[in-house]
């Protein structure tokens, strides 16, 4: 019963953060929105593998836990990564979208 | 018995909280906000952490949370403090 | 409606409120600031999911480290351009939302089927409860990570280094100033720092040693090895330097090599690849691996090649 809850606020989150992705202009507030999706299908990813309360011998399925903490650190990664390109496009070019039609302004 | 307690300590905790969160949201300044955060949230954790560790039922359990409320308190009093520099330094610098 | 079908609606609104918080607009800093609570959100959706060890690694790394680094990135744009800082307008797109809306359509349908599928017993996850005794470990979670499948684990780590090495590459030469610390002297920071600085070196070893039989682990212990790091960055005990010693060189491959040694040793004693060691070789190798989790961490916040002890 509790499976289907979480499994529509990921599902909710997923599309807020593609909106966000959509939306955005600038670089920054696309990897946030990138960041917010990784986690709804984190969610979804356990999700799938048992419902709460999991039932191998009692405990919950160790294989997705350990697929969703690399999942974790390989999206550090990325992010730190991406944010440094970011930076680094912004002191080189002063743009901080790909597309300056698309930057947010007031 | 003790679940009892355990139960009336948690939802005081959390009234703390909440009176500290509406502090956040209601009050004109930063200062403000800050009393708010800082004694209604750290007093509300602390009866949280109480109302836990009646729960938990182990010394160990209370010690770790003891532990993690002296932190939070430290944490919380620096960066109130760091925060109410910066922001008195922000105002002296537009009143120029 | 049960107290935990409450507990758990009230889990996901949150998170969903978060998110909508972060994807507004109001200025990238509110973004960040609420994009942390939500990983702390997720922290606490794990914990009622009953996966602690995801827990503990949400709040150090997602929540965590993912918001110093973002916040970190946010400096150097403001003092590249203060108008970063200002508040902006995002634009309405009826487009993006009904798009956003099939996408979560499409996810919820794929959720809703896979949680209502049959689970065949005999799966992967079943076999490693069943093997686990012969690691010799407690945790299944880290008995697969640095066991069963040692090879993901290792490929991850240099993930990691070559997140490093590649945001170096982007960086060098540069002429964005890194200047972590504001330069006064403030008491109530040095006092903070030094009653902090041991106790995170503690929770770190101790999360690494109870990570063999309980929640906890090397990636969790390295991610609270760079709040430290971070914590002396910014309050100026660690300063950024433009060179990296040997040492820290030595200290950033640690992990990956000896996670290598640990893989190659059964070879040459003539068992296969990554053959399951004992509890204490683990938890060598993953003290190594926390080391060099937790440096790489903090040199990616500092965004400089190397740090320095500056003496206080």
């Amino acid at each position: 019963m509790n499976a289907e809850v979480f499994v529509l606020g990921a599902a909710a989150v997923f599309g807020i953060g593609l909106y966000g992705l959509l939306i955005a202009g600038h670089l920054m507030r696309k990897l946030l929105a990138l960041n917010l999706m990784v986690s709804a299908v984190f969610l979804l990813l356990l999700l799938a593998s048992e419902p709460i309360a999991g039932t191998i011998a009692g405990q919950p399925d160790p294989l997705p836990q350990a697929l969703i903490l690399t999942g974790i650190v390989i999206a550090v990664s990325t992010t730190a990564f991406a944010l440094a390109l970011m930076v680094r496009y912004f002191a080189r070019t002063g743009q901080s979208a790909l597309d300056p039609d698309s930057a947010d302004d007031d | 018995m003790a679940e009892f307690i355990a139960l009336a300590l948690l939802l005081t905790g959390g009234f703390f909280f909440l009176a500290g969160t509406i502090g956040l949201l209601r009050l004109p300044d930063v200062y403000c906000r800050l009393h708010a955060l800082t004694k209604a949230d750290n007093l509300g954790l602390m009866l949280i952490c109480l109302g836990l560790s009646v729960h938990g039922g182990s010394v160990r359990t209370a010690l770790f949370l003891l532990t993690i409320w002296l932190l939070a308190l430290m944490a919380s009093t620096v960066s109130a403090h760091l925060i109410a520099r910066h922001s008195r330094a922000l105002q002296r610098r537009q009143g120029e | 409606m049960s107290a935990g079908l409450l507990i758990d609606l009230s889990l996901v609104l949150m998170l969903v409120g978060l998110a909508l918080q972060v994807v507004r607009g109001h200025g990238l800093f509110r973004g960040i600031v609420f994009f942390v609570a939500f990983g702390l959100a997720m922290a606490l959706a794990w914990a009622r999911l009953g996966v602690p060890d995801l827990a503990l690694a949400d709040a150090a790394i997602g929540a965590g480290v993912t918001g110093a680094l973002m916040l970190a990135a946010f400096r150097r744009l403001v003092e590249l351009d203060p108008a970063q800082a200002r508040p902006t307008v995002a634009p309405h797109s009826p487009l993006a939302l009904a798009i956003a809306l099939l996408a979560a359509l499409l996810v919820a349908v794929i959720g809703l089927t896979t949680i209502g599928l049959e689970h065949d017993p005999g799966r992967a996850g079943g076999q490693v409860l069943e093997r686990l005794p012969e690691t010799g470990l407690g945790n299944p979670v880290t008995g697969v990570l640095l066991v069963f499948r040692g090879f993901d684990t290792l490929l991850e780590m240099v993930v990691l280094l070559a997140a490093l090495l590649g945001a170096r590459i982007v960086t060098a030469g540069d002429r964005v100033p890194v200047r972590a610390a504001s330069g006064e002297v403030l008491p109530l920071v040095g006092s903070l720092r030094a009653i902090v600085i041991p106790l995170t070196l503690l929770v770190a070893v101790h999360l690494l040693i109870q990570g063999a039989d309980d929640a906890g682990g090397a990636f969790q212990a390295g991610a609270v090895l760079a709040a430290a790091g971070v914590l002396l960055l910014l309050s100026g005990r660690l300063v950024p330097s433009e060179r990296a010693t040997g040492m820290l060189r030595f200290a950033l491959v640690l992990g990956i090599a000896a996670f290598m040694l640990m893989a190659w040793w059964p070879i040459m004693q003539g068992r296969g690849l990554l053959a399951p060691p004992g509890k204490g070789t683990i938890l060598a190798v993953e003290a190594a691996m926390m080391l060099s989790i937790g440096l790489t961490l903090t040199l990616l916040f500092s965004g400089s090649a190397g740090v320095r002890a500056e003496p206080s």
